[in-house]
């Protein structure tokens, strides 16, 4: 491998290099495509929402805090079983609106597996805007949203993955973070929208030629529920239809109850700080441009079962919480504690902190409630406001 | 510090600067106290750790020159603190783990203690690198005078972490030369990192996808995909111990300095003996010449020869981590070059088949029955424990059976389409082994040893564009690490 030139060549590979990625920069558009041949929670939901004639009136952020009850509650409504693959809006929450008001109120959730806060703030960013603009946000965040030391970077979700790619120059927000190094080191010579668009060119042309080569393409493709245990890692946040199915519970029957406490123990292990105040800065930033845009929202500390909140410190417990009263009265936005109601006990929960079916129920009634009786959310929404806290019910719940 | 972390992109390029634009006589200090940042950036700790083993060995190792008669005590000595200080930090656990599981079944509950050990990197390297040293001045080679010289030796970043395991006599000298900056030494280094890096995150990274999916579930894999799976392995933890070397030559070659080679075309060794002197080079002529040869060598009989070469395996395998299977790997080395000892001189005292023997079809069969050989000893390496080591074998052993009813749509690997490197192994894993081969041709051409200039840009260029798209934002870390 020896250089017996007088010109450097590794410092002429350097320059040509940067030269090649400065071109790729500045004259390749960053794809906005979302199209994979692996559809993953995120790409389903941000799909269906951009196929919407319509901005819906209001939506749903969160993970699978929100994901779940929103579902669970809907499968039992509507008395069928549901695709999570496909089902993004809370009906009940639209009969339960439409039962006290009169009006119809149409509804998206937007709430997917694992997502931050840095990754709600990103879809009202990015997607709920000019004609897709809902008039109320309902955000659901729960203790993990801000304490998850299982996650390296708010770069690291599936969410960041597909979102980033909506846009042509990355969020400065993102840079501040703490991503991995390599991350800043690539971003830095060519944006993540670039690099993946090129990888994937690249990934399925291998398995294009190599299906070709073999005659494999009528060969069976593996189930993806086997793929996600072979590979855990991989597209995790990844969804077949008929994969994640929620189903009508009845009266009768009683739902297991997953004890999820080890892998929370795994989550909660050791407080990153700089995680915490991070994604807390991602909810300021989600607040202020929903402030900037007129869009209401309606911050929801989700219910946790006790022994979950058990494994916090309570000097974290308690910094989190005050957070999130604070930056909802200092941003505007309203704000509803369920943590801090006896609505709620530990048998309502599937596990330890995804609500079930009986749970879920309530949590839906609780909500609704909540937008009828408050005149800023009734108001946000063109809803008439009643004060009156009790209201018969007639949907099904 | 990880070799590929942004704290080292900084870190090197900055050392480098300093190292060229400071006079001589400072650059050894310099190099010192950037091995120490290196060391103590993960836990700094640890530091006292690598400072306390030099300023011992430094002080001890002189005895041993002294009085003859108490030569050998002093190198008892020297070698037992560098082996109980790694026996503390490396082997404590796993002897308390064996001891209680060794009560258990004698029906005895012991709750061993929980000692919160966390083994420091690179020790197995440093160690063994001031046993070497302990035992050369014991037969009578010069001690180093210089103190800073003698703890660069031990901490020298480039090779602090996973070796290559270095020689003083090779590396001190190396200090004293006066070099002048020449910009062969950037190029020549970072071809060699480039290489490296390509071999870790291109080809390693990728393949530990198939390898950890595998050996974590072969119930979910037919024979053929377990061989695959195997073959997988092999070339990945080439590519990843092979890439870190490079780095490591690479990084000490923009200083100047030349460490050894640690690998030269393993897969295609034609006897275990021979993958033993082409595969982790350092370790195993360290393990020659201070375990083997101490033992007895190959001077005893024959039954003393075999059991010093069992016995050197075994304890390399341990060497390798404190665990039964690394333990059954090294002995399974050992058996297999015990067992190639013996069939070597069979058809030596038989004299038969002299032709076949030295012929290409015979010298292919044999590339390709080593090289399955150790493939199976891979399997002891990376299943995390012997049920999955009995059922991979099982899976692995009723290949012949499958070969018979082949059909490709059997192979779960190509029922995985995505990652695209579960279906492309069936096209990658010819061409990594084509690889040694063609590489092995071209070794004595001048072609391939100076590249012309253009070619050489041209690499790097290719090198870079591949690194920039296809590294994960988080590669894993170097296999070797964790020994």
């Amino acid at each position: 491998m020896g250089s017996q030139s007088k010109l450097p060549s590794f410092l002429l590979a350097l320059g040509v290099f940067l030269a090649l990625a400065l071109l790729l920069r500045y004259s390749c558009a960053a794809p906005a495509s979302i199209a994979t041949s692996e559809p993953t929670w995120t790409t389903r939901a941000i799909t269906d929402f951009l196929q919407r004639p319509k901005a819906p009136d209001l939506v749903f952020l969160g993970s699978s805090l929100v994901l779940t009850p929103i579902n669970l509650t809907d499968a039992k409504v509507l008395n069928r079983t549901l695709d999570g693959a496909f089902h993004h809006e809370s009906v009940t929450t639209g009969l339960l609106l439409k039962e006290r008001t009169g009006k119809t109120i149409t509804t998206f959730n937007f709430a997917v597996p694992g997502e931050m806060p840095s990754d709600a703030y990103l879809i009202e960013k990015l997607l709920l805007k000019n004609d897709k603009q809902p008039k109320l946000v309902v955000f659901g965040v729960g203790p993990r949203d801000f304490m998850d030391n299982l996650l390296d970077s708010p770069t690291a979700t599936d969410p960041y993955q597909w979102l980033a790619r909506l846009e042509t120059i990355p969020d400065p927000a993102f840079k501040k973070t703490i991503a991995s190094p390599g991350y800043y080191l690539a971003e830095a010579i060519l944006p993540a929208n670039i690099r993946n668009a090129i990888s994937e060119l690249v990934s399925n042309s291998v398995t294009g030629s190599v299906s070709n080569l073999l005659a494999a393409s009528n060969f069976s493709v593996l189930p993806n529920h086997t793929k996600h245990v072979l590979l855990p890692q991989y597209h995790s946040m990844s969804i077949e239809p008929g994969e994640c199915l929620f189903k009508p519970v009845l009266e009768s029957e009683k739902e297991r109850f997953n004890n999820n406490l080890e892998e929370y123990k795994r989550r909660y292990g050791e407080l990153k700080w700089d995680m915490f105040t991070t994604q807390l800065n991602f909810t300021a930033k989600l607040l202020d441009v929903a402030r900037s845009r007129h869009t209401q929202v309606l911050l929801v500390a989700m219910p946790v079962t006790t022994i979950n909140k058990n494994l916090i410190a309570p000097f974290a417990w308690e910094t989190y919480k005050n957070s999130l009263s604070v930056l909802a009265h200092e941003k505007g936005a309203a704000y509803l504690d369920f943590d801090n109601t006896t609505a709620f006990s530990d048998e309502d929960f599937g596990d330890t902190v995804h609500l079930n079916t009986r749970g879920a129920i309530r949590m839906i009634a609780l909500l609704s409630n909540e937008v009828v009786n408050r005149e800023d959310l009734s108001k946000a929404l063109g809803l008439p406001f009643i004060k009156a806290k009790v209201a018969t019910q007639t949907v099904p719940l | 510090m990880l070799f590929n972390s942004l704290q080292y992109l900084v870190f090197l390029p900055t050392v480098f600067l300093l190292y060229w634009l400071l006079p001589h006589r400072v650059r050894v200090p310099l190099l010192l106290v950037a091995s120490y940042f290196f060391y103590m950036s993960w836990k700094p700790l640890y530091g006292l750790l690598i400072l306390g083993l030099t300023v011992g060995n430094f002080l001890l190792v002189p005895l041993i020159q002294g009085d003859e008669s108490r030569k050998k005590l002093w190198l008892g000595v020297v070698i037992a603190a560098n082996l109980v200080t790694l026996g503390i930090f490396k082997y404590a656990s796993f002897a308390m783990g064996s001891v209680k599981d060794g009560l258990s079944l004698a029906g005895i509950d012991w709750r061993e203690p929980h000692l919160h050990i966390i083994l420091p990197l690179g020790i197995s390297f440093f160690v063994f690198e001031f046993i070497h040293y302990a035992f050369e001045v014991y037969r009578g080679k010069p001690l180093v005078k210089s103190f800073p010289e003698f703890a660069l030796f031990a901490s020298f970043f480039p090779t602090q972490i996973a070796g290559p395991i270095k020689r003083y006599q090779d590396f001190i000298p190396q200090l004293s030369i006066p070099a002048k900056f020449k910009w062969d030494y950037l190029d020549e280094g970072m071809q060699l990192i480039l290489l490296g890096l390509s071999k870790k995150v291109l080809i390693a990274d990728n393949l530990s996808a198939v390898v950890q999916a595998g050996f974590s579930h072969p119930e979910h894999f037919s024979a053929i995909d377990m061989w695959l799976i195997t073959y997988a392995f092999a070339f990945q933890i080439f590519f990843d111990f092979a890439g870190y070397t490079d780095i490591a030559r690479g990084s000490a070659m923009l200083f100047g300095y030349k460490v050894p080679i640690n690998f030269n075309l393993p897969y295609i060794a034609d006897n275990v003996s021979d993958f033993w002197r082409r595969w982790h080079i350092s370790l195993s002529t360290w393990l020659r010449d201070y375990l083997f040869i101490p033992l007895g060598g190959s001077r005893g009989s024959q039954w003393q020869t075999c059991r010093n070469l069992f016995i050197t395996m075994t304890l390399g395998g341990l060497w390798h981590g404190a665990a039964m299977h690394f333990l059954a790997w090294g002995a399974y080395q050992g058996i297999a070059l015990i067992l190639h000892r013996e069939y070597s001189q069979l058809l030596e005292k038989l004299g038969i088949a002299k032709n076949l023997l030295a012929s290409k079809v015979y010298h292919v069969v044999s590339v390709i029955v080593t090289f399955h050989i150790v493939c199976v000893g891979w399997v002891l390496f990376r299943a995390e424990n012997f049920n999955l080591v009995w059922q991979i074998l099982s899976k692995l052993a009723h290949a012949p059976y499958e070969i018979l009813h082949f059909s490709a749509q059997q192979l779960a690997v190509l029922q995985i389409r995505d990652p695209s490197i579960f279906p492309a192994l069936v096209v990658i894993l010819p061409t990594l082994m084509a690889s040694h081969v063609i590489v092995n041709l071209l070794n004595g051409r001048r072609f391939y040893q100076s590249p012309p200039w253009a070619v050489q840009v041209g690499c790097m260029v290719i090198m870079m564009c591949l690194l920039t798209i296809f590294s994960p934002d988080s590669s894993p870390r170097f296999i070797y690490f964790q020994f």
